[in-house]
C-alpha cells in the first residue's frame, strides 16, 4: 500500500505553511525532518484529515483522505496533545479504541497487548495523571497503534522520552516499519539516522531534501546544519 | 456509542469544580429552608392548617376583621390584601374581595394591550375558576414557588461550570486531534450531546428534589388539590396547586435541556470555555432584568428567556401567543419554544463540530 501526496499546499491568509509538497510513500519507516515551525505538524495534520489542505490530495492506496475507510488504516500521535486525567491508563486506551470504532472484545485484547508492548501494564489501573512524561508519550504510542494500522504518523513521538526508552522506540517504529508505513517527524537527527529507511526534509513549508541517508552526502547531523543552520 | 456515551459522562463527572458547585448550592438550598424553621415562620404556618376545607367567604374574612391573634390569619390577610391592592381590609366582604381581584385582573390585561379575543380567552378561563375558593393548608408548595427561580439560576450556573467545557476542552487539551483522525466522529457528537443533556436532567432532577424535600419536610405534603388562587390570587387558570408543581418540575426539566444545548452550542461554537461560560453567566444576570410591557414585543420574547421565565410570576402572564386561529398562553407555549431552541442549538453545534478542523497549538 502506498500513501500518495500530490500538491499539498496550505495556506493562512498571506503565509505558505506548506507549498506544494508531492511524494509517494512505502512501507517502511519515514524520517521527517525539520525546524521547529517548518511545517511538519501541518503537513502530519493534513496527513491524517484533521486538517483540510489549500489545495493538493492525499490517498492511501485507493482510499482519499476524507474517507472513513483511510481512517480505518490510520494511526496517529500528533505533537502535543492532553490526556484525559482521570481516567486510567486502561480506559484511555478503551475510550480511543471505542473512537476508532473496535468492538469491546477486540479493544481490551489489544489495549492489554499494546500495555505490555510499551511496558504500562503494571500502571494500567493508575490515573493518567500520576503518570510521568515519558509513560505519557508511551501511553500516547499504544493508542496509535490499537486498530492495526497500516499509515502510523507519529508527530515527535519521543519527546519527553529518557535515552533508554528512545532506544526501545526505536526498535519498534523499525519493527512497525517492516509491514507499514511510518511516518515519524522529529528536529532531533538522532531520532531517526539510525531506524529511518527515507529522510523528508522540510524547510519553509517546502520539501527541499527526498531520499536516503546514503544519499545526503554526508552525516545526517552535518547535512542538517547545513540546511537549518542555527534554526531552532 | 455506549461506550463513548459512558466515557463523555466520566469525563463529565470528574470535574471537581462541578462537585463542589453542587456541594455550595446544595448548603444555599437548605440553608434558605432552614431560615423558616429559624425564623419561626414555620411554627406559625402549621396554624393554619386547622383552616383547610374552609372557603374564603364572608364568614373566614369575618372572623380574620375580628380576630384578636392577627398572626394566627397571616395567610388570609396576605390573600385580601392582594386582591384589594390594600392593606385596608376591616370593611371588605367577600363580594368585593373577589370583585376586585377580577378588576385588577381586567386592569393589567388592558395595560397588556390586549385585544378584545384575548382578553374573552381570559375571561373564559376565569370562569372555569370555582369561587369562592376554597383553602387549604399547601405551605409545603408554597415553600417550593418562592425559592424555585432560586434554584433555576444554580441550574444555569451549573450548566455554565459543567457542560461549557464539554467540546471546548477537547480543542484546549489538544484530544481533538486524536478525536478527528478517528472513525466514530459523529458518534462521538451524539455521544456528547447525550452525555451533556443527560446530566443536565440529573441536576435538574436533583435541584428540584432537593428543593422539594426541605420544603415538603417542613411543612409537608397537604395542599395537592388546593387552588392556585389561594397563593396566586392573579392566576386565572383552572389549576391546583398540585398541578403547578408537577408543572413546574417538568418545566424545570427543560429549562435544564435548553441550558445544557446552549452550553454545548456555545462550547463547540467558541471553542472557549471560559468564553462559553461568560455567556452563559451574562445570561444569567440579564434574565434577572424585567423588560416592561411597554417594550411589546422584546418584553414579549423577554418573558420567554427560561432564566426570566420559571417562578410563581410565570402564572399570571397574560399576553397569548396567536396560532393558526388559536390561542395558547405562555404555560402552553414555553416548553414547546424551549425545545425547539434547543434542538436548533444542537443543529448549529452538529454542523459546526461537521466542518471543525484542528488548529495549531
Amino acid at each position: 500500500m502506498e500513501l500518495k501526496i500530490e500538491n499539498l499546499t496550505k495556506q493562512y491568509g498571506n503565509k505558505m505553511a506548506i507549498q506544494n509538497v508531492s511524494c509517494t510513500l512505502k512501507p517502511g519507516v519515514v524520517g521527517l525532518l525539520g525546524a521547529n515551525g517548518a511545517g511538519k505538524s501541518t503537513l502530519m495534520r493534513m496527513i491524517c484529515g484533521v486538517m483540510k489542505p489549500t489545495s493538493g490530495t492525499v490517498r492511501l492506496g485507493k482510499y482519499d483522505v476524507t474517507d472513513m475507510s483511510y481512517r480505518n488504516l490510520l494511526g496517529y500521535l500528533p505533537q502535543d496533545f492532553g490526556y484525559y486525567p482521570d481516567f486510567t491508563g486502561m480506559e484511555f486506551l478503551l475510550y480511543v479504541a471505542a473512537l476508532k470504532g473496535l468492538d469491546k472484545k477486540t479493544a481490551k485484547e489489544r489495549s492489554e497487548n499494546l500495555l505490555e508492548q510499551v511496558n504500562l501494564e503494571k500502571d494500567a489501573k493508575r490515573k493518567v495523571k500520576t503518570y510521568s512524561g515519558g509513560m505519557k508519550r508511551r501511553l500516547g504510542i499504544a493508542q496509535t497503534l490499537l486498530n492495526d494500522p497500516k499509515l502510523i504518523v507519529l508527530d515527535e513521538p519521543t519527546a519527553g522520552l529518557d535515552p533508554k526508552e528512545r532506544v526501545r522506540f526505536r526498535h519498534i517504529f523499525e519493527q512497525l516499519g517492516k509491514d507499514n508505513i511510518v511516518l515519524l517527524s522529529t528536529h532531533i537527527v538522532s531520532d531517526i539516522e539510525k531506524c529511518a529507511d527515507r529522510i523528508l526534509v522540510i524547510k519553509d513549508g517546502q520539501k527541499v531534501f527526498d531520499g536516503t541517508e546514503q544519499e545526503t552526502g554526508k552525516d545526517l547531523e552535518s547535512f542538517y546544519l547545513d540546511i537549518f543552520g542555527g534554526e531552532e | 456509542m455506549g461506550t463513548l456515551y459512558r466515557y463523555e459522562i466520566k469525563k463529565l463527572l470528574c470535574q471537581k469544580i462541578l462537585w463542589i458547585a453542587v456541594a455550595l448550592m446544595t448548603l444555599i438550598l437548605i440553608g434558605v429552608g432552614i431560615t423558616d424553621v429559624v425564623t419561626g415562620r414555620a411554627a406559625i404556618s402549621k396554624n393554619y392548617k386547622e383552616f383547610s376545607g374552609r372557603e374564603i367567604d364572608d364568614s373566614l374574612i369575618k372572623e380574620v376583621q375580628e380576630a384578636e391573634d392577627q398572626d394566627h390569619y397571616i395567610v388570609f390577610r396576605s390573600f385580601i390584601n392582594f386582591c384589594m391592592g390594600t392593606a385596608d381590609y376591616e370593611n371588605v366582604n367577600e363580594q368585593e374581595v373577589y370583585a376586585t381581584r377580577e378588576n385588577n385582573n381586567q386592569n393589567q390585561m388592558k395595560q397588556a394591550k390586549l385585544s378584545d379575543a384575548e382578553i374573552n380567552y381570559w375571561n373564559q378561563k376565569e370562569a372555569e375558576v370555582k369561587k369562592p375558593f376554597t383553602y387549604q393548608y399547601e405551605e409545603g408548595y408554597a415553600g417550593i414557588y418562592t425559592s424555585v427561580y432560586v434554584a433555576n439560576f444554580m441550574l444555569l450556573l451549573l450548566s455554565a461550570i459543567g457542560i461549557c467545557g464539554i467540546f471546548a476542552d477537547e480543542r484546549i487539551n489538544g484530544t481533538d486531534q486524536i478525536i478527528f483522525s478517528s472513525v466514530s466522529k459523529e458518534k462521538l457528537f451524539i455521544a456528547k450531546i447525550l452525555a451533556g443533556l443527560s446530566m443536565e436532567i440529573i441536576l435538574a432532577v436533583y435541584l428540584y428534589g432537593a428543593l422539594s424535600i426541605c420544603s415538603f419536610g417542613i411543612y409537608g405534603f397537604s395542599g395537592f388539590n388546593a387552588p392556585l388562587q389561594i397563593r396566586i390570587p392573579g392566576c386565572m387558570l383552572n389549576i391546583t396547586i398540585g398541578q403547578t408543581y408537577i408543572y413546574l418540575c417538568v418545566l424545570f426539566l427543560i429549562a435544564g435541556i435548553i441550558y445544557s444545548a446552549f452550553a454545548m452550542f456555545l462550547s463547540q461554537v467558541l471553542n472557549n470555555r471560559s468564553a462559553a461560560t461568560a455567556i452563559m453567566v451574562i445570561g444569567l444576570f440579564l434574565s434577572m432584568i424585567n423588560v416592561p410591557e411597554a417594550f411589546g414585543l422584546l418584553s414579549k420574547v423577554w418573558s420567554y428567556l427560561p432564566g426570566a421565565y420559571i417562578g410563581s410570576w410565570t402564572f399570571t402572564e397574560y399576553r397569548l401567543i396567536h396560532i393558526f386561529g388559536k390561542f395558547f398562553n405562555n404555560l402552553q407555549m414555553a416548553p414547546v419554544f424551549w425545545m425547539i431552541a434547543s434542538m436548533i442549538f444542537i443543529a448549529i453545534a452538529g454542523c459546526s463540530y461537521k466542518h471543525y478542523q484542528v488548529k495549531g497549538k
